[in-house]
């Protein structure tokens, strides 16, 4: 339908509707930032959205000027949420570690009382920790340099949404590999957003890998600081997989080999 | 000052009518106006004939709510005025947000036969039976064209929620349109 058209339908609807408003300013859940790397932040957002069909899918992307001061794109990714009980390992201790982090919290704490963090020396004793079957470990000849494990709460610190993020450095190519899964406590859908503050192009691809899923990439135009960016996405069994990588245009050939062996990991699989 | 006391003020030919419409809902018109116009000194001139329209139009109309009506007279004679000037030079840019609903209503060349009455229904309809938030998101982006930011400002919400929330009110509509036999 043609958008002068769509302007009239729209202005036939009862307009009483139009009369209909929300208390201002409702406060906003605070986006989680995650990761940041050669100046492109990425972040990941919780929407309380109703989930439909599966995958990711780009909602958006624009260069600095077009809407303010950065770049970058959004891309809405549908997780599974799964019962807290499935996670199994001894991350059930951290609901009573975060109920005591929020009665502790003062408004001078740097940290946010709804979220521990804990860092393991290997992806492996993250996986563990978390103990959800699920989970799928990466077995690829990268050096890690650490995990990051940050778990969210919900305001009695029940278990919301997990994230780990290993650090891993191959050769000229930086990467950091990020695992993002939801529980049944969080009742949002993800949305993963890049934002870079110099003017920077993205291109998305697709392509499906060995184990048949469908890896969804967005690649930036060289940065300032001479470094290219992709971030892979993957979902594999509800869960999000980020593979993000920053390199130079010379290592480029590396770090596409390297985005398909971390592709070619996942197996499609229905739950 | 009540609506209904301002409408009162209409009915008697009170010009304070006008004063009190401008002082309650002259914001209100403006920013529509300029969201459609992209300019202040158009939406000026627009909420102008807004006010003329609302005095002729104000009896016989005895509107149920006054703000609404008058976002509605505001609308018609900003897009009105754009149609005039886009013939001419101006862009009507303004409309972008619309063609992000072009996806999910039905092209005319294939479904001549729908009304667009039958369309406003069936999309009022709809409307009514999302959540407050994703109706008045909805309604902010498409009616009253505001920007993703201004909308994520006004209810404190994140630009992401507001765009998933579009992104998602969209979905259902194409699929509430397909129950009603209506796709694209």
């Amino acid at each position: 339908m043609n958008v002068p058209r769509i302007a009239d339908v729209l202005g036939l609807i009862d307009e009483d509707l139009m009369d209909a408003e929300l208390p201002k300013k409702q406060r906003g859940r605070a986006a989680r930032i995650l990761l940041a790397a050669a100046c492109v932040c990425l972040v990941l957002v919780p929407v309380t959205v109703a989930a439909t069909g599966a995958g990711t899918m780009l909602l958006e992307k624009f260069r600095k000027g077009d809407q303010g001061s950065e770049s970058g794109y959004d891309i809405y990714a549908q997780l599974t949420p799964f019962p807290e009980q499935a996670l199994t390992g001894e991350i059930r201790e951290v609901p009573a570690l975060i109920r005591r982090q929020l009665e502790e919290a003062t408004p001078w704490s740097n940290q946010h009382p709804n979220v521990y963090i804990r860092t393991f020396n290997t992806a492996a004793q993250a996986l563990e920790y978390v103990g959800l079957e699920e989970l799928r470990p990466i077995r690829w000849n990268v050096e890690e340099t650490g995990t990051t494990l940050s778990v969210y709460g919900g305001q009695q610190g029940e278990i919301a949404s997990v994230s780990m993020i290993t650090q891993c450095q191959e050769g000229d190519v930086r990467l950091q590999a990020e695992t993002w899964l939801r529980t049944e406590n969080d009742g949002a859908d993800a949305i993963f957003s890049a934002r870079a503050t110099e003017d920077v192009d993205y291109t998305e691809e697709k392509f499906t890998a060995a184990g048949g899923c469908a890896c969804h990439v967005l690649r930036s135009t060289t940065l300032e600081s001479g470094f290219v960016t992709y971030d892979g996405h993957i979902i594999c069994a509800g869960i999000l997989y980020t593979l993000h990588a920053a390199y130079t245009p010379s290592a480029a050939a590396q770090a596409d080999e390297l985005l398909h062996t971390w592709a070619d990991q996942f197996e499609l699989e229905t739950r | 000052m009540e609506d209904e006391a301002i409408i009162q003020l209409y009915i008697a030919r009170d010009e304070g009518a006008l004063r009190e419409t401008e002082a309650k809902y002259g914001p209100l018109c403006r920013q529509l106006a300029n969201n459609i116009l992209g300019s202040a000194q158009d939406a000026e001139e627009c909420v102008n004939d807004v006010y003329l329209a609302l005095w002729d139009a104000i009896p016989p109309a005895r509107p149920r709510s006054l703000k609404a009506f008058a976002a509605g007279v505001t609308r018609r004679q900003a897009l009105k005025r754009l149609r005039h000037d886009a013939a001419g030079k101006r862009s009507a840019g303004c409309l972008v947000p619309l063609s992000e609903l072009a996806e999910v209503l039905p092209d005319e060349s294939f479904r001549p036969d729908v009304k667009d009455e039958e369309l406003a229904q069936l999309i009022g309809r709809f409307l009514k039976e999302q959540s407050p938030e994703a109706r008045c998101v909805f309604v902010r982006r498409y009616w009253y064209f505001d920007s993703v930011r201004d909308i994520a400002g006004r209810y404190g919400f994140s630009e992401n929620k507001v765009k998933s929330l579009l992104f998602r009110s969209r979905n259902r509509l194409r699929d509430d349109l397909r129950k009603e036999g209506i796709s694209i």
